[in-house]
């Protein structure tokens, strides 16, 4: 067990001066991370015509250019500014491909909506329940699946976010703290609650937490 | 770790460190987290799982999103001695690279699988040896593997590149769902369907979907005959392909078919993927129906190649379900339409082939693909085939064997449709035909009507036996009849429900047969009756009402007729009483009271006539019952009475028509007549119907008393009928529950009573579930809110007997929702009796217990408004309890949660004011909880919004 502080919970103090050289090694070092957002939030209709590397590209690019404007905004760390252009990228390539019905920029990219895209519920679902049940009876998977899918849906979509924030783009809580704007206490006390709300849903399915045998105890 | 920093959840700080351990591929254990951190305990195991879950959704959901793989933000450009030249195409497990490999000068295929596809060491061994036994494979329709091997943490294997599409892509531009040039072709070109068309089928793309070219047809038969001796080659070495699909069959540059990923594609997916959305559904579409229960032989990967060919010749899926769950149960089901039903062209042999290979049962099929290779070489040479078709009426009979409970009532529907077809022939042939043999086929007609009417009475006896009223001697039965034959009836599903509601259309066929209709109408209306009743109990309200309002109808009618015919009466009055208790069950008092009403009314004239009939008599003591026990509507009292709850309305139990006469009493003794209670002032009689929402107490206890009179007569007069006691302990349990409360100072002394009747019923029929159920109820009967410290320990024995009987119940008939609620409000009540014990960490599980089961039955019943309120309260409790066990965040969440839901209850029904009280109440202990938490300001705001609760409550009190 690792002791001690993390990382992103004790940044060190503030760049404030971003060259393009420290600008390159702090993407390639978030590169995964980054890439992470960018598979997580790209809807699944544009799956096919964009690569998410493609993406990580574009968003390098626009980083670049915005180089100068690092210094004076008020982005806590070059990840989460990074993180930032990554997903006003990703609002653009939607408008460009998805067109005027998915035009309004809350759909595609702002958090504070919980703007996901459309499938994450429902495949996040079918995987933990994938994860967790047995291989012996399809049928019961997928009665299993159906239930918890409308619980999910169920789920309030703040709690969704932090849970997808946490998890699917590993952002520490200071960082999930930042980018939904609240105190870090909060943003831990969101978490813990998130996490016990999709504890009672799964609780809720038989055999759920039955034979984790992937989970050591 | 390290200090405890304030500025976090204690337990978020370790779910990081947890988290991120799993991320750096660390397998941290539950157990050192608990043991490091006792104060945590709890929350560790509860939760650290679900993170766990979360962190392997991410990995799975990064290596295959929407059903195409990625590796993850890493740009490939060299694997050990290969140079990857450009990616040719993803699937859902790998990406398949061009790639050259440099020490040999070649050109390869090199299929990387992202990194975490392997993480598991036996799934890794097993893709080891699949790709070993893969690479000895060499046939002219295989696609040759040379080899595996990891770099960088990547597995991947390398093949024999193959310059041309897949079946999928070229069934995509021959149905036109695909652009005319697709990436794929020889070097990174667009591949020429019309020339790959040329080579399969002599004709180009444009020209071969002239339908009825003969050449198409044997193009096909030629693909199929290739696949097929590449599988019969591979089972001969023991190797199954295991996911036979369109994309997994290349067609090379000269047409020549190689058939791909053998045994490797299954070997990289566990089980797990099934489930998966996107390109994993493409895999499961060609899944052979045996293969969801694990089962794999050689006939799966027939079966799957059969639907890779019904593809090419209707050009669509057969089973073309996009959603997975839909798209198994299809599969499972079996057969997809015929595929000349969907393409009149197609050759009726290689519809044979296709068909032989499909088949559901794998015994049914081809016994080995070089069967069935020769089976399309011999359509190929135009030779007749070995393959036998199969009749309309083998694929029926199989069906019917998969499905026997179905088919057997089926099977009495159709033997019904062929007895109304000759007595239809019969009745026309008697209106035409009046010469020579017209009594015989009369004859014929009456005896095909009376057996088809035999089978009818004979299905809904065994699958909805009557509740009967028992009927005391009436000089109908013989001797045998004394014996009372009370057998448990079949267990209860929706299905069998539908089905029967089916075949209540047949009574009224058969009575425009017959010239003596008013049996058969008699017969639809109990039938009706009966599908009402299976329907109350299986929770489907809205179904039984309508069954029990068709019943109305039609005895009405005939009511009008006969109106001298007063078992009509009876009858209706019955139905009205149903149909009472299923208002009660869905909150509706006041049509409740009017149901109960009608039937007092339609019963009037047996009133104060003990010699009237007794089974007019038996339900006027019901309709009284069930005036004397509807719910108080004063707001507050939280229901306590069974009755309150949510049953049904009572089911009796079935009983053979004409059963007994007069005999001994041989049951318990009967008790006095309780004195208590009923020395009390009756008001005026004649008052009883005053109009008005509601009956005074005073009035309840007058119906409820009037229901004891008769029953205790009838059940002195006609001991052997188990239907009196039965109302009788009924009314005793229900004068406890209802009246009780107001009264505590009273003993138990009604309850006892009632106890002691239905222990003998149950012990004299234990297979009438009702009795059992009724009896749980009584020694649930304990109110909870004033019960003393001296009574705990009693409370605790009589609520645990009942939790007993319930476990009994809840086994034997899973499917009746009321046994599920009765022990959901039995856990409740241990729970809160433990929380008044302070013996808190066993309420919390009783009290967990009821939630999830009260949860449970709301998804199935959403209709039912008091589930909710149910579950309101016992979240309530929970919360409670939890606030006592200073868990103050879980109480917090609790408490937020139930709030929430009671007041979108509240929106939804504002009928229901006792909300007001709830939520009043679920405020103020929530205010505690959050000046526990130090946050006042939130705290002062719950007292406000309870306040408001609290006036809107009594104002509705007052009114």
């Amino acid at each position: 067990m690792v002791e001690g502080p993390h990382e992103g919970e004790h940044p060190a103090p503030r760049v404030t001066v971003l060259d393009e050289q420290s600008l390159a090694q702090v993407f390639s070092d978030n590169r995964e991370r980054l890439w992470r957002t960018v598979n997580f939030r790209l809807h699944s209709r544009l799956r096919d015509r964009v690569d998410p590397d493609d993406v990580l590209q574009e968003a390098y690019l626009a980083a670049v250019q915005r180089l100068q404007h690092y210094g004076a905004s008020a982005y806590p760390t070059p990840f989460i500014w990074l993180r930032a252009i990554v997903r006003q990228t990703l609002v653009d390539i939607h408008r460009h491909h998805m067109g005027a019905q998915m035009r309004d920029a809350r759909r595609e990219g702002a958090l504070h909506t919980g703007g996901y895209p459309e499938a994450t519920s429902i495949s996040m679902v079918s995987r933990l329940v994938g994860d967790i049940t047995s291989p012996s009876s399809a049928a019961v998977r997928v009665d299993l699946m159906n239930r918890v899918e409308q619980a999910l849906e169920e789920m309030d979509p703040v709690d969704r976010e932090v849970l997808a924030l946490r998890h699917f783009e590993e952002l520490s809580n200071s960082e999930v703290a930042h980018e939904l704007g609240i105190e870090q206490k909060a943003a831990s006390i969101r978490y813990v609650r998130a996490l016990r709300r999709l504890k009672a849903i799964l609780a809720q399915v038989p055999g759920f937490f039955d034979g984790e045998d992937h989970v050591r105890s | 770790m390290s200090a405890v920093d304030p500025q976090r959840h204690p337990l978020e700080a370790l779910a990081e460190d947890f988290m991120e351990r799993q991320r750096r591929g660390e397998n941290p254990s539950v157990s050192e987290y608990v043991a490091k951190h006792p104060d945590l305990a709890d929350e560790i195991r509860e939760l650290f799982p679900t993170i766990a879950s979360m962190e392997r959704l991410k990995s799975m959901q990064e290596r295959t999103h929407g059903g195409r793989v990625s590796l993850g933000g890493v740009k490939l450009e060299r694997l050990g001695d290969y140079r990857i030249l450009r990616e040719i195409g993803r699937g859902g497990m790998g990406i398949v690279f061009e790639a050259e490999q440099e020490s040999l000068h070649r050109r390869v295929a090199i299929k990387v699988l992202p990194r975490q596809s392997l993480l598991d060491p036996r799934q890794l061994e097993r893709f080891d040896r699949e790709a070993r036994l893969a690479a000895a494979l060499h046939h002219t329709n295989i696609v040759q593997i040379y080899g595996a091997g990891e770099n960088d943490g990547f597995h991947y294997y390398v093949m024999q590149l193959i310059q041309g599409p897949g079946l999928d892509a070229l069934i995509g531009r021959l149905a036109r769902t695909s652009p005319a040039a697709l990436p794929g072709g020889a070097n990174g070109t667009a591949v020429d369907f019309d020339a790959l068309c040329l080579k399969l089928f002599g004709a180009a793309t444009g020209d071969i979907r002239s339908d009825d070219d003969p050449a198409y047809w044997r193009g096909v038969a030629l693909i199929g005959r290739q696949v097929a001796d590449a599988l019969a080659y591979a089972h001969a070495q023991g190797t199954l392909h295991r996911d036979i699909k369109p994309g997994n069959l290349l067609v090379d540059e000269q047409g020549a078919v190689q058939v791909t990923d053998f045994g490797l594609a299954k070997a990289l997916q566990s089980s797990q993927d099934l489930t998966q959305s996107g390109g994993i559904t493409g895999t499961l579409r060609y899944m052979a129906p045996e293969q969801f229960e694990g089962k794999t032989d050689a006939r799966s990967d027939i079966y799957s190649l059969g639907l890779t060919l019904y593809e090419l010749l209707t050009l669509q899926p057969a089973f073309r379900e996009s959603d997975r769950s839909a798209l198994m149960r299809r599969i499972i089901e079996g057969e997809a339409p015929r595929p000349r039903n969907l393409n009149p062209h197609v050759p009726r042999d290689l519809e044979t082939i296709v068909l032989t290979a499909t088949a559901r049962d794998p015994g049914h099929r081809y016994a080995s693909a070089a069967a069935m290779a020769e089976d399309l070489q011999r359509f190929i040479e135009d030779r007749p085939l070995l393959a036998r078709r199969t009749s309309s009426l083998e694929r029926a009979w199989r069906w019917c064997r998969r499905n026997p409970a179905v088919a057997s009532l089926t099977g009495v529907a159709v033997l019904l449709v062929v007895l109304l077809a000759v007595v239809s022939s019969a009745g026309y042939v008697r209106t035409t035909r009046a010469l020579q043999g017209e009594a015989r086929q009369r004859r014929e007609a009456e005896a095909s009507v009376e057996l088809a009417t035999a089978t009818l009475d004979r299905v809904f006896d065994r699958l909805a036996p009557s509740r009967a009223i028992a009927l005391p001697d009436l000089g109908i039965g013989g001797d045998e009849s004394n014996v009372i034959n009370l057998t448990a009836p079949p267990p209860l599903s929706r299905e069998t429900a539908a089905l029967l509601e089916d075949l209540l259309i047949f009574y009224g066929k058969l009575a425009a047969q017959t010239d003596d209709t008013t049996l058969l109408r008699l017969k639809t209306a109990d039938a009706s009756r009966r599908v009402g009743d299976i329907r109350c109990q299986l929770g489907q309200y809205k179904e039984a009402e309508a069954a029990y309002r068709r019943a109305i109808a039609i005895y009405e009618t005939m009511a009008k007729h006969s109106p001298e015919d007063l078992s009509l009466g009876i009858e209706i009055a019955r139905i009205q009483n149903d149909l009472g208790g299923l208002c009660r069950i869905s909150g509706r008092f006041a049509e409740e009271r009017s149901a109960h009403l009608t039937a007092l009314d339609l019963l009037k004239s047996s009133e104060s006539n003990a010699s009237a009939a007794p089974e007019a008599r038996f339900e006027l003591a019901r309709t009284y019952y069930f005036l004397g026990t509807r719910p108080s509507p004063a707001p507050g009292a939280e229901p306590q009475s069974p009755a309150g709850r949510l049953r049904p309305s009572e089911p009796l139990p079935p009983l053979q028509e004409g059963q007994g006469r007069p005999r001994e009493y041989r049951g318990p003794p009967l008790p006095v007549p309780p004195d208590g209670p009923l020395s009390e002032p009756l008001p005026p009689s004649g008052q009883a119907e005053l109009e008005g929402p509601g009956d005074s107490d005073a009035q309840q206890k007058q119906y409820l008393r009037s229901a004891i009179e008769i029953l205790q007569d009838l059940t002195t007069r006609y001991p052997d009928a188990p239907n009196y006691p039965h109302m009788l302990a009924l009314c005793y349990r229900d004068w406890q529950t209802t009246f009780g409360a107001r009264n505590p100072s009273k003993t138990m002394e009604n309850m006892d009573h009632a106890i002691t009747l239905l222990e003998g019923l149950v012990q004299n029929y234990p297979d009438i579930s009702e009795y059992r159920f009724d009896l749980c109820e009584a020694y649930a009967a304990v109110d909870i809110r004033h019960v003393t410290s001296e009574g705990f320990a009693d409370a605790e024995k009589r609520l645990r007997k009942a939790l007993g009987v319930s476990d009994t119940l809840v086994t034997r008939y899973p499917n009746i929702p009321s046994y599920w609620a009765s022990r959901a409000h039995i856990e409740h009540q241990i729970s809160t009796l433990l929380l008044n014990m302070q013996r808190l960490a066993e309420a919390q599980t009783c009290a967990r217990d009821a939630l999830q089961i009260q949860t449970t039955l709301i998804a199935q019943f959403p209709d039912v408004p008091y589930y909710q309120v149910w579950e309101g309260m016992f979240r309530l409790t929970l919360a409670n309890i939890l606030a006592t066990q200073s868990k103050p965040s879980e109480a917090h969440d609790m408490f937020e949660e139930n709030a929430k839901a009671l007041a979108i209850l509240l929106e939804k029904h504002p009928e229901m004011v006792f909300l007001h009280g709830l939520l009043d109440q679920n405020y103020r202990h929530y205010a505690s909880v959050l000046r526990s938490l130090g946050l006042h300001d939130e705290a002062a705001e719950a007292i406000r919004t309870a306040d408001e609760h609290r006036r809107a409550y009594r104002a509705s009190d007052r009114r």
